[in-house]
């Protein structure tokens, strides 16, 4: 009962306008990567899952590196986060992190292995992909989908309006978020059964 | 002969035409099926994506929750079809880790109405398909997609189609139901509380329409105070964004296994008084507190009570009779006979309550809808148990004895068989007292239901001994049994006159069949009359005659002959709602016309009833068929509803359900929106008025 209380409380969403929950994560390069050490800069958070068919939608289609090339070239640091727990589909460790990414060509700052749950649920993250966006002074400006077409299928990505590209040119712009809540779509996180 | 096989060909092919071709795609098979055997113009069709899915997936509710997608469903009619909105099966949650989703496991029924256009061209087909695309998880997650179709003859009428009917009947009956209930919604430390009037009975989930409107997974605390349902819910991301000013959702309501959906709009208000405080209740999200102590040992009591007064019910008379007749044998017996015969007929009852109180548990457990007395709604044993009471008439009558004969009372043998068919009556005391629930019963039953098993099983009991009570006197106080007159000729008078108490039992069960199974089924039990009578009659000469083996084989060979057939009894496809040779116009029970009814304001009598139920029947001919109160009925403009549940029905059992019953009979009376007044169990002519006359 006990447990079921913290884990609802840590499933409280971080709501655009609010400051972002801290974290502090092993990533798949070795390092250590705190959300401190990015004051200033805006950080993209891109839960994912190589298992799961909605996140080969955007990544089979190159939609997904397209968006991290992009991001990086406005220097902007894009973490991948696997919340995955051991066992479970899209759980890996930071080799297999690597070698996923070099495979796939995906750009990243890093991913953060985080098999005991502890950021996704700080995060209340919820499907993979889920996306957010942080801005330089810590404040939460983006929680959602990616985009707008709910399916697993690549064909529909043309169609699709890109929550999280709208986000940042908002942002580069200056101007307000216009979309700053969406319901993300995708396979469920894959936690560890509480 | 070619056009023959020709014609063949066609009748096969249209039987099969309601039903799509099935799609098997990795998790899931998928078919397109029709409720009807043809499309009729100007006329709305259910048909339905049927889908079977792999043990232990889920798809999706229209709020898949946490994560998840609803199906989608892309049409290709013919033109001027139009398909309606999806109807969903009710939702569950489907915990998963710290997430939960809304969903459907196993055999979901997606139903959807089309209008068939008024100018659909007769004798042409209609070809239906749809491009179905849905995300199946087990815990992870799979897109499927099928194209299905599914061919449909235009008639000017069509049949229900054979076993796709039962199916879209099913879930239709199981779509949200808009009771029109009032129902606002504040917010309250950080937590939203919905607040919900005249929200039936069970256990309370809210299923919000709209993904992101409240948190899945935490519980729901729920409150209940002066007919009102409190409900704390975690407000979701999209709530708390753009906080809505109104909440529009799905009201699931859980009794005892049994679920029911009510659409629920709620308005945003700053007027709720929020009734004490919801931290504790948050604890017990249940709705009774029949667990106390206290209560528990009052339960037991009007259980042992209600026994008791089933006695003097109706329906157990011809038992009491048989009863009775063996009581009256005992006159003069020694003490030791008299006691073992009552605790034999104590442990026919107690053994008999106990199996149908499990079989009633292991059934509900198992998802039936079903209600104390569900086994007279089995033509089979209906049937089956009019023989038994025929043979039991003809015993008594003269024309065999069982295990012994009257002038043997007394021997050590007599005593022995005497114990048997102790044990034998309060068997059938049981199993025909059933249906007669007491007032007290009533009450208590449903208590039973929800209460552990050990527990509900207890209060079977009690109920039991209570029934046998009276003859347990009879053993335990040795001066009455020695008041019984001595026994002599006068016994097979009795016995005689006692046999015309079978066999109005006989006539009454056959009727109950008659409705249940229709006239050919009474064809059937006619010759298992004959049949057994036959069988009783060889049984008797063998009696006479000694041993006799052969006239032993053929009583049995006619015995089986009789009961074979009644066995292969079905109910019949559209049972005849009661049919009542009175003027009033009676309509069948229907929820959406009720709370029409209700909102306009015009009064609703509703009569809970079945064939079976001999007390139910003994108030429709002395109350409410009498030309009397037919006429009050008409001069109040009460609208008179016809509840029946002779077969079983789960939309009616729901609804006797969330009056806090079990059984049948049951009237309400409904004026407007109020909640409706019950009305006792016997009916006096002076009471209906009463109560439909208050009115104004």
């Amino acid at each position: 009962m006990i447990g079921t209380v913290i884990s609802l409380l840590a499933l409280a969403a971080p709501i655009p306008g609010q400051p972002a929950p801290s974290f502090t994560e092993t990533g798949a390069s070795g390092a250590t990567i705190s959300l401190d050490q990015y004051a200033g800069k805006t950080v993209v958070l891109e839960w994912t899952n190589d298992g799961c068919p909605f996140v080969k939608k955007h990544y089979g289609a190159k939609n997904m590196q397209q968006l991290q090339k992009r991001a990086a070239a406005e220097g902007i640091v894009w973490l991948q986060v696997i919340s995955s727990a051991p066992g479970k589909q899209g759980f890996v460790d930071a080799d297999g992190a690597m070698a996923l990414n070099a495979e796939r060509g995906a750009v990243v700052a890093d991913t953060l292995l985080d098999a005991d749950g502890s950021m996704g649920r700080a995060y209340a993250a919820k499907t993979t992909p889920h996306m957010f966006i942080i801005d330089g002074d810590g404040v939460v400006r983006y929680n959602g989908a990616i985009d707008t077409i709910p399916t697993a299928n690549a064909d529909d990505i043309p169609n699709a309006q890109n929550y999280v590209a709208a986000a940042l040119r908002d942002m580069k712009n200056g101007r307000e978020v216009v979309t700053t809540v969406s319901k993300p779509y995708g396979c469920s996180v894959k936690y560890a059964d509480s | 002969m070619f056009r023959l096989i020709l014609a063949l060909t066609a009748v096969f092919g249209l039987a099969h035409a309601q039903t799509g071709e099935a799609v098997r795609t990795g998790h899931a098979e998928s078919r397109l099926i029709a409720e009807k055997t043809a499309a009729v113009p100007g006329e709305t069709l259910w048909v339905a994506l049927a889908q079977e899915l792999d043990e232990g997936w889920h798809v999706y509710w229209k709020n898949p929750g946490d994560s998840g997608l609803p199906l989608m469903l892309n049409w290709t009619l013919p033109r001027g079809f139009e398909a309606g909105a999806i109807g969903y099966p009710l939702p569950h949650r489907l915990p998963l880790g710290p997430l939960t989703n809304f969903g459907h496991e196993g055999s979901p029924t997606f139903l959807v109405p089309v209008t068939v256009p008024q100018d659909a061209p007769v004798g042409t087909n209609a070809e239906f398909n749809v491009f179905a695309e849905w995300l199946i998880c087990l815990d992870v997650c799979i897109p499927e997609m099928a194209q299905l179709a599914l061919s449909l003859p235009i008639a000017e009428a069509a049949g229900d189609a054979p076993g796709n009917a039962e199916r879209i009947k099913t879930a239709r009956s199981a779509l949200p139901r808009d009771l029109g209930l009032s129902a606002e919604f504040t917010d309250r430390d950080g937590a939203i509380v919905v607040a919900i009037a005249g929200a039936p009975e069970g256990d309370a989930y809210f299923y919000p329409n709209v993904q992101g409107t409240t948190e899945p997974t935490p519980p729901q605390a729920a409150l209940r105070e002066e007919g009102t349902l409190y409900l704390q819910l975690t407000p979701g991301i999209d709530y708390q964004v753009d906080p809505p000013t109104e909440l529009n959702g799905l009201l699931v309501l859980d009794m005892e296994g049994q679920e029911i959906g009510v659409e629920i709009a709620a308005a945003r208000t700053d007027a709720i008084s929020v009734p004490g405080n919801f931290a504790a209740a948050g604890a017990d999200t249940g709705t009774a507190s029949a667990g106390a102590p206290g209560n528990i040992i009052l339960i037991f009591l009007s259980a042992l009570l209600g026994g008791v007064i089933l006695n003097a019910m109706p329906c157990v008379f011809p038992i009491v009779f048989l009863k009775a007749a063996s009581v009256a044998k005992l006159g003069g017996a020694d003490r030791k006979t008299v006691q073992a015969d009552a605790v034999a007929y104590t442990a026919g009852v107690l053994l008999t309550f106990a199996a149908m109180a499990g079989l009633l548990l292991v059934l509900r457990g198992a998802g039936a809808q079903i209600g104390w007395g569900f086994h007279l709604q089995s033509p089979i044993v209906v049937g089956l148990a009019a023989v038994v009471v025929f043979l039991i008439g003809l015993n008594l009558a003269g024309l065999f004895e069982v295990g012994t004969s009257v002038q043997g009372v007394g021997s050590d043998l007599a005593a022995k068989g005497g114990t048997a068919g102790s044990f034998f009556t309060g068997l059938l005391a049981v199993f025909v007292a059933a249906p007669c629930i007491g007032p007290f019963l009533s009450a208590v039953i449903p208590y039973a239901l929800g209460a552990p098993a050990i527990a509900a099983i207890a209060v079977f009991l009690a109920i039991g001994l209570g029934l046998a009570l009276p003859y347990l006197m009879l053993a335990a106080v040795p001066d009455l049994a020695a008041k019984l007159p001595r026994p002599g000729p006068w016994m097979i008078r009795l016995k005689q006159v006692f046999s015309f108490a079978m066999f109005g039992t006989t006539v009454w069960l056959a009727w109950v069949v008659s409705i249940q199974a229709g006239p050919q089924a009474v064809l059937i039990l006619g010759i298992a009359f004959v049949l057994s009578a036959f069988a009783a009659w060889l049984f008797g000469l063998a009696q006479e005659k000694g041993t006799a083996p052969r006239l032993r084989f053929g009583a049995l060979a006619a015995i089986i002959g009789a009961l074979v057939p009644v066995t292969t009894l079905t109910t019949a496809a559209a049972p005849t709602a009661l049919a009542s040779t009175a003027a009033l116009t009676k309509e069948p029970y229907d929820e959406a016309r009720l709370a029409s009814l209700r909102a306009e304001g015009t009064p609703v009598f509703i009569d809970f009833t079945a064939a079976w139920c001999v007390t139910c029947q003994y108030n429709k001919r002395v109350v409410l068929d009498t030309p009397d109160i037919q006429g009050v009925f008409a001069d109040t403009g009460t609208v008179f509803m016809v509840a029946d549940l002779t077969n079983p029905d789960p939309v009616i059992s729901a609804a006797i359900e969330r009056q806090g019953r079990s059984g049948v009979p049951l009237y309400l009376y409904y004026n407007g929106k109020d909640d409706p007044e019950i009305l006792p169990q016997i009916l006096t002519p002076d009471r209906v008025k009463q109560t439909l006359e208050q009115r104004g």
